[in-house]
C-alpha cells in the first residue's frame, strides 16, 4: 500500500494530466504484472518455450472456460465443490471460535494443560489421515467434509486463543478500574481486541479448506472440481483440466477477499503499516 | 501544613517512626487516607521451588485533603505505582486500609478515575467513543452519553477530534482523551500513574498546566505518581516523597506556591520553587545512594 501510495502522489503531482491518464496508469499499477504474465503465456509456444499441448495457451483456456459455464459442467462442479467448503469450514468456525473463545478466556488453566496435545494432534499431516477418515466414515460427503472441518478449525482455535491470550494488560485494567463486570469486559474488550487475530485465522483456514477439498475430490470422489480436474488430466483434457485449476485458484481468492472485507467491515478503519 | 512520617516497619529503628501528623489523628476531612497500608507480592522461585516473598509497601500512611493536589515522588520501583492500585480498588492491600472518604476501599469504582501512562485507549474506537465507553455503566441514554464526552473532549481542546482514532491522534492528544474519560465519569477522585512520563518535553509543560486548570476548576482531588522532581514541585499542593523497599513515605513536602503563581512563565525560576525543588532533590539522592550501595 506504500509503493501505491508513493505512485499515486507522484501521479497526482504530475497535476496537468487528466484523470483518464491518471486511472489508466492505476489500473497499470494494479494489473500490470497479471497483464505481462499472461501475454508472456500467451506468445510462448510460439517462441518455443512451452508445448501448447500440454499447457495450453490463455485464450484456448478461457474458451473453455466459457463453453463449460456455458454448458454447465462448471458450475454444477462448482456447486458441489462449494457446498463441502462451506460445510467443512463453516462448522469448523462454529466450533472452533466459541472454544477458542471460552479456552482463551475462561479456563486458562485446562488451556494450559491441553494445549501441548492440540499442537501435536494438529501437526498429523491431514492427508496421512485420509485413509482414517475413509475408514471410519465411508467415502461419502460426510468424511469429505469432516477433513476440511478437522484442517480448518486448528487455525481459527489457535488464533483465536492467541488473540484472547495477548489482550492489552493496560485495557483490562482500565476497564476494570471502570468497574466493569467479567463478562462485559470479556465482551468489550478482550473478545473485541482479538478480532484481528480471530480474523488472521479465519483466512489462514480457508486456504486450509481449499487445499483438503482438491485433495479430498481427488482421492474419492465423483464429483466436484478436484474430481474435473483429476478427470480430465485422465483423459488428457488439458483445457478443461486448466479451466478447473484457475477456477480452484479464483476462487480461492474471491473467499479470501470476501473475508477480507468482511474483517474491514466489523474492525472498522486500521492503522497502515508503512515499512 | 504539617510535616507526617510514614510509620517504619517491624524491626525499624527509625527516629521519625511513629511521628504522625496532628492532623492525621484529629480526623480532619480527608479525601484519601491510607493507614498502614503494607503490600507483599508472593513470587514462586525458578522452577517452581520456594516462594519469595517481596515487600513492596510496609507501613504506608498518607492522609489527602479534598481538593488537595497530592503528588508521590519516588523511584522506580519504589512501590508508587503499587499504591496507586490499591487506591484503585485493582488490588488489595496485605496490611492496613484505604479509606475514601472515610469508607474502606472495597474494589474498582467510578468514585475514583484513573489515568495510565499508557493511555489505555480502545485502538478500534474514535475519541468520543473512547470517552463513551467509560460512562457505558453510568448513563444508560445514548445522547447523553454522546453530550457528555464531547463535552469534555472539548474541555481537553480536543473538539475538532471527535472522531479521531487513537492511532491518528499524537501521544499529548491521546493522553488528553485519556484525561477526558477520567473527567468524564465525574468522580471527585483522580488517580494518575505516570500519565505524562511517554509524551515530549514541550507538550508535557502544556498538559501539565491545562491539568492543573481543570482539576482546580472542577476541585478534583488528585493522587499523582511520577519520578519527575520538577514535574512534582510544579503540579503539586503537597509531594509525598517515597523510599523504595519495602515503599513508605519518606517526608511529606508542601509546597508554597499560590495557584496563581504557578500559571506565570517565571515561577521555575521562583525562589520558593527552587527551594522545594532541591529539598526533594536531596531525598531523592539519599535514596539513590542507598541503591547504589545495596546493589
Amino acid at each position: 500500500m506504500e509503493l501505491s501510495a508513493r505512485i499515486e502522489s507522484k501521479i497526482s503531482g504530475m497535476g496537468a494530466l487528466g484523470i483518464p491518464v491518471r486511472l489508466g496508469l492505476r489500473f497499470a499499477h494494479m494489473f500490470g504484472a497479471i497483464i505481462a504474465f499472461l501475454t508472456l503465456w500467451e506468445f510462448a509456444p510460439a517462441l518455443g518455450l512451452i508445448d501448447p499441448v500440454i499447457i495450453p495457451v490463455p485464450s484456448v483456456i478461457f474458451d473453455k472456460f466459457v463453453e463449460l459455464s456455458l454448458n454447465g459442467v462448471l458450475l454444477n462442479n462448482v456447486a458441489v465443490s462449494m457446498r463441502r467448503v462451506a460445510a467443512g469450514f463453516g462448522l469448523a468456525v462454529c466450533v472452533a471460535l466459541p472454544l477458542g473463545f471460552l479456552l482463551g478466556g475462561w479456563f486458562k488453566a485446562l488451556e494450559t494443560a491441553v494445549n501441548p496435545l492440540l499442537q501435536l494432534v494438529s501437526q498429523a499431516n491431514p492427508f496421512t489421515l485420509f485413509p482414517v477418515f475413509i475408514t471410519l466414515l465411508g467415502i461419502g460427503e460426510i468424511s469429505k467434509v469432516s477433513i476440511i472441518f478437522w484442517v480448518c478449525q486448528w487455525p481459527v482455535l489457535f488464533n483465536t486463543v492467541t488473540g484472547i491470550r495477548n489482550a492489552d494488560p493496560v485495557l483490562v485494567k482500565m476497564s476494570r478500574s471502570l468497574g466493569m463486570g467479567r463478562f462485559q469486559m470479556f465482551y468489550k474488550v478482550m473478545l473485541r481486541g482479538a478480532l484481528p487475530s480471530v480474523f488472521t485465522g479465519i483466512r489462514m483456514s480457508a486456504v486450509f479448506a481449499f487445499f483438503m477439498l482438491i485433495g479430498a475430490e481427488m482421492i474419492g470422489a465423483s464429483s466436484g472440481l478436484g474430481y474435473m480436474i483429476l478427470q480430465a488430466q485422465a483423459t488428457f483434457q488439458m483445457p478443461r483440466m486448466w479451466v478447473g485449476i484457475v477456477t480452484v485458484a479464483l476462487l480461492g481468492m474471491a473467499v479470501n477477499l470476501a473475508i477480507l472485507l468482511l474483517e474491514r467491515k466489523v474492525s472498522g478503519r486500521k492503522e497502515e503499516i508503512s515499512i | 501544613m504539617s510535616i507526617e512520617y510514614g510509620g517504619d516497619g517491624a524491626g525499624g529503628a527509625s527516629p521519625q517512626a511513629f511521628a504522625f501528623s496532628q492532623d492525621c489523628e484529629a480526623g480532619g476531612d480527608y479525601k484519601i487516607r491510607a493507614v498502614g497500608v503494607g503490600k507483599t507480592f508472593s513470587v514462586r522461585g525458578k522452577r517452581g521451588k520456594g516462594v519469595t516473598q517481596t515487600e513492596a509497601l510496609d507501613g504506608l500512611t498518607l492522609s489527602i485533603p479534598r481538593g488537595e493536589f497530592h503528588v508521590i515522588l519516588g523511584p522506580s520501583g519504589c512501590g508508587k505505582s503499587t499504591f496507586l492500585d490499591l487506591v484503585a480498588g485493582l488490588a488489595k492491600a496485605t496490611a492496613g486500609e484505604i479509606l475514601i472518604d472515610g469508607k474502606p476501599v472495597a474494589g474498582p469504582g467510578t468514585d475514583r478515575a484513573m489515568v495510565f501512562q499508557q493511555y489505555a485507549l480502545l485502538p478500534w474506537k474514535t475519541a468520543l467513543g473512547n470517552v463513551e465507553f467509560a460512562l457505558e455503566g453510568l448513563e444508560r441514554d445514548r445522547r447523553r452519553r454522546r453530550e457528555t464526552a464531547t463535552k469534555y473532549l472539548e474541555l481537553v481542546g480536543l473538539g475538532e477530534f471527535l472522531g479521531h482514532h487513537p492511532f491518528e491522534l499524537s501521544g499529548g492528544m491521546k493522553q488528553r482523551v485519556a484525561i477526558a474519560r477520567a473527567l468524564a465519569i465525574g468522580s471527585d477522585v483522580l488517580l494518575m500513574d505516570e500519565p505524562f512520563a511517554a509524551v515530549d518535553a514541550l507538550t508535557r509543560e502544556v498538559l501539565q498546566r491545562d491539568l492543573l486548570r481543570i482539576a482546580r476548576e472542577a476541585g478534583k482531588t488528585v493522587l499523582f505518581i511520577t519520578h519527575s522532581i520538577d514535574e512534582a514541585v510544579f503540579l503539586a499542593d503537597r509531594v509525598s516523597v517515597m523510599s523504595p523497599r519495602p515503599g513508605r513515605i519518606k517526608e511529606i513536602v508542601p509546597v508554597p506556591i499560590s495557584r496563581g503563581d504557578r500559571m506565570r512563565g517565571d515561577v521555575k525560576a521562583s525562589e520558593p520553587y527552587a527551594r522545594v525543588r532541591h529539598r526533594l532533590w536531596e531525598l531523592m539522592r539519599e535514596d539513590a545512594a542507598q541503591i547504589a550501595a545495596s546493589g
